[in-house]
């Protein structure tokens, strides 16, 4: 759904944006969508080349050509809640101007899903702007969101090698999923993957997740299904869970929802609730199915 | 350089807190401990906190601990204090990444394994949420580091001035607004910062701030604290609460 803003806007063509690029040492590539090596010691370096028509853009939301407008980036990370100023630089008044982004963001108020926001942003109206042009300090002319996972995998199922005996869990199982009970805690500290240290095939496996062997293959995808399954059935067993609640986002009831969506599209939860309870083998086939339970293997 | 506290597990968690409630605080000093069997360390980037380091945290917590009365009971008036010297010791001495600090079984193990007999001091008839890992907001421990993360200027030569601008339940109800106010440490320090100089015209604090948070949460998707210089971010904080003293005086009159 698009925002009502109380202002007038330009249209989005006056910012052709370039591509994101990651500066590393003296070579320059683009940003891709998954860090998966990024840790909280990583300080991305990224540049952004764009063209901007500064005058156009002005006289579209009814600003005078002296108006102070700003190209600003601003990061926001998804675990940690927190955003903040990346880079910003002066806008001129003119079309056509070739632009350059380009910033260091440290590592450590970062983690999961990190948003990097360009916007146009007013500053100051210039004399002679109109009544309805934007006149606050702040207003957001125009914006692009373009996100990146940092740690791929990792920061949403974040796993833990223990010995099952002691954390008192059933001392042969091979893992265990650990999950809140309460559907509004956020997701993020809620869900852990336990490995028992006594399943060393199981732990090989995971320990090898970046480059395994076809041995590995095999493990990692039972894992894979396994706990994609364990989230299906504790959205199905779980009477409070209502997939049409607008659970915030993050949350543990979100990613229930969302991993219903993902793994049955086309079937709602009643369906699948009276399916688990009377043909619970057909359930269990189907979502086998559904999650490619040694498909690729 | 980030360091990684245990994770501890839920049905643990849950299981301490349930023996705990019915001992003591002074007899809980025997039941610390630096690690525990249902504790577990992520395999995420990061250095793994050693014990001597928790060992010489719990050691701080309890010494402050002390001068504010414990074992024994504090006034209102030492828990206060003791919450913002809880709260700098913390974000200076543990470590932590705000991704990390974000996890919340790591509040548990710190809350039930390393200080319980501090945790039970300082709230006597807790709820689950105080101990558990529920709900950061209400965390012991976790809530004091937010506070002093989000409240921090680091570049001062007192980072933690702001950090006693609102009281806990005004701060509260900042800290629970995070996620809509965009989580903007700026503007929160900016509020923390001009909120003793804004002119409330005799109405109660917490009432002129409820106000302006509202009015903060309505405006962020259409304005871009973040992009403001501190001056302008300043300014329309003022400018907010200016519209909140105006509009609570005009609800008061029309209720009159």
């Amino acid at each position: 759904m698009s925002r009502a803003y109380p202002y007038r806007r330009p249209p989005a063509d006056v910012v052709a944006t370039g591509p994101w690029l990651r500066v590393t040492g003296d070579s320059l590539e683009e940003l891709p969508l998954d860090l998966p090596d990024w840790d909280y010691e990583t300080i991305l370096h990224l540049r952004r080349p764009l063209r901007v028509d500064g005058f156009r853009a002005r006289q579209a939301c009814g600003l005078s050509p002296d108006s102070a407008v700003t190209l600003t980036v601003v990061w926001a990370a998804a675990n940690s809640s927190l955003r903040g100023q990346a880079w910003q630089g002066s806008l001129p008044a003119l079309d056509g101007a070739e632009l350059q982004i380009d910033f260091d963001l440290p590592g450590d108020e970062l983690g999961g899903r990190l948003d990097l926001e360009t916007s146009l942003i007013l500053r100051a109206a210039g004399t002679g702007s109109s009544a309805t042009a934007p006149s606050r300090p702040g207003s957001v002319l125009w914006r692009e969101v373009h996100s990146v996972m940092l740690q791929g995998d990792a920061v949403l199922f974040p796993l833990a090698i223990v010995d099952f005996e002691q954390v008192r869990y059933p001392s042969g199982a091979a893992w265990h999923l650990e999950l809140s009970e309460d559907l509004d805690s956020q997701a993020l500290g809620s869900i852990l993957l336990l490995a028992n240290k006594r399943r060393p095939v199981v732990v090989g496996a995971l320990e090898n997740a970046a480059d395994p062997s076809d041995a590995d293959r095999l493990v990692l995808s039972t894992v894979q299904s396994e706990v994609i399954r364990s989230l299906v059935e504790r959205a199905v067993v779980d009477k409070d869970f209502d997939p049409t609640h607008d659970y915030a986002t993050g949350t543990v009831g979100a990613l229930l929802a969302s991993v219903l969506r993902a793994t049955f599209p086309d079937r709602d939860l009643d369906a699948l609730r009276r399916e688990r309870q009377h043909e619970p083998i057909l359930f269990t086939t189907r979502l086998q199915n559904a999650t490619g339970l040694l498909a690729g293997a | 350089m980030s360091i990684l506290y245990p994770r501890l597990l839920d049905s643990a968690a849950t299981e301490l807190y349930q023996r705990y409630q019915h001992v003591e605080p002074g007899e809980l000093t025997n039941e610390h401990a630096f690690a525990h069997p249902s504790a577990v360390f992520a395999a995420t980037g990061g250095h793994r906190v050693p014990r001597e380091h928790l060992q010489d945290l719990r050691e701080r917590v309890v010494k402050i601990a002390e001068e504010a009365g414990f074992p024994g009971g504090g006034r209102r008036r030492a828990h206060t204090d003791f919450d913002l010297d809880i709260a700098k010791l913390l974000h200076e001495r543990m470590g932590l990444v705000a991704a990390e600090a974000s996890v919340r079984p790591i509040w548990a193990f710190l809350a039930l394994v390393v200080l319980p007999d501090v945790s039970f001091w300082r709230y006597r008839e807790p709820t689950g949420d105080r101990f558990l890992a529920t709900d950061i907001t209400r965390h012991v421990w976790g809530r004091l580091w937010w506070r002093a993360h989000l409240t921090a200027v680091p570049t001062e030569t007192d980072p933690y001035r702001l950090i006693g601008t609102f009281n806990e339940s005004d701060f509260d109800q900042i800290f629970a607004r995070r996620a809509g106010l965009g989580g903007s440490r700026a503007l929160i320090r900016a509020l923390s910062d001009v909120w003793p100089s804004v002119a409330k015209s005799g109405f109660a604090d917490r009432r002129v701030l409820r106000d302006v948070l509202k009015r903060l949460l309505r405006t962020a998707p259409i304005i871009e604290f973040d992009a403001l210089d501190y001056a302008d971010l300043c300014d329309e904080i003022r400018r907010e609460a200016a519209a909140s003293v105006t509009a609570i005086r005009a609800e008061d009159q029309r209720a009159q």
